[in-house]
């Protein structure tokens, strides 16, 4: 009797467990840390130069960029930091995480951002980024 | 005082020429309901391109762009279905029928059909939409569309086990607001 108790039990831990992790949330990218580190102006540079090779270094990953703060846009309630690329037409655009607070950052501004680089159409664009503080 | 008046009247002629609009935060989000399940993700930095005078519509966003809420969905969406390591963008390239209908110098929703090559997952497939262009103050303000894609088309496989939990068919709808792209002379 104890026994199935026990197992019976151990069938609820288990299967809770693994609702758990198929319907957990995508982690905030805010505590992890960076793969790689560049700046605003090399990140465009490698991206323009060879798409392909740059997309081997950066994307998927979490890349921390440091730049000028050219602008912010928001839309929505959703953020974007655009970076400075010394390229008038081409910013680093980062997507502010949902819920995610950038501070009192504003133009002008020098600062490290935190995202996960999903490749370059004619900006580079992170997503769920965060200031890096 | 003249060099004024030619002044403006160069700079409005550029203006009523210049017929080229773009955006870089198009929206464009996807759903896929099934019995089990309803799967939505949403990506806020599209790019288009809009040339009146010839028709040409332009749309590409990056897969791994789009947000989801659950993890496991998003993981799925890259690495299994959409392999967006090796195909990270989804592109758009057509023309909308009759753009000479659509009139600057009157604002309002005009209705169009746009027909051209979609690209997904490294296959491009021809598509024709519906959608509307509206018209604000001498220039297309926004742009939007709503279409249905069969995975298939786009070799997109969906594994037996989940086969119940995904729909074969997924809803498409797009959104961008657009500003003047001013060429240089």
């Amino acid at each position: 009797m104890k026994n199935i108790i026990f197992i019976v039990l151990g069938l609820v831990i288990l299967g809770a467990c693994v609702w758990l992790y198929i319907n957990r949330n995508v982690a905030s990218l805010q505590n992890q840390r960076p793969d790689v580190e560049v700046s605003a102006q090399k990140l465009l540079e490698d991206y323009s130069t060879d798409e392909k090779t740059a997309n081997e270094t950066y994307l998927g990953k979490v890349v921390q960029v440091s730049g000028k703060v050219t602008s912010i846009a928001e839309e929505e309630g959703k953020k974007k930091v655009n970076l400075d690329t010394g390229n008038p037409i081409s910013a680093i655009i980062c997507e502010v995480e949902d819920g995610k607070d950038i501070g009192s950052i504003k133009a002008g501004d020098e600062v490290k951002m935190k995202g996960l680089c999903s490749g370059y159409l004619s900006d580079v664009i992170l997503v769920q980024a965060n200031v890096v503080k | 005082m003249r060099n004024i008046i030619i002044l403006a009247l160069l700079l409005a002629s550029q203006l009523a020429f210049s017929q080229k609009f773009f955006s870089k935060t198009g929206k464009i989000t996807f759903t896929s309901e099934a019995p089990m399940e309803k799967i939505e993700a949403t990506n806020s930095s599209a790019s288009t391109v809009i040339d009146l005078s010839s028709g040409n519509m332009e749309w590409a966003v990056l897969i791994q762009g789009f947000q989801f809420e659950k993890s496991l969905m998003k993981e799925h969406f890259n690495e299994n279905y959409m392999e967006s390591t090796k195909y990270p963008k989804a592109t758009f390239k057509g023309k909308i029928e009759n753009p000479g209908g659509i009139m600057l110098t009157k604002d309002g929703t005009y209705p169009v059909v746009v027909t051209g090559q979609l690209e997904i997952h490294g296959v491009s497939k021809p598509v024709s939409a519906q959608g509307n262009i509206v018209v604000k103050k001498g220039a297309i303000a926004s742009a939007n569309s709503k279409l249905t894609i069969a995975l298939a088309d786009y070799n997109i496989e969906i594994p037996k086990l989940v086969g119940e939990n995904i729909s074969k068919t997924v809803d498409i709808a797009i959104q961008a607001d657009y500003q003047l792209l001013n060429v240089a002379p």
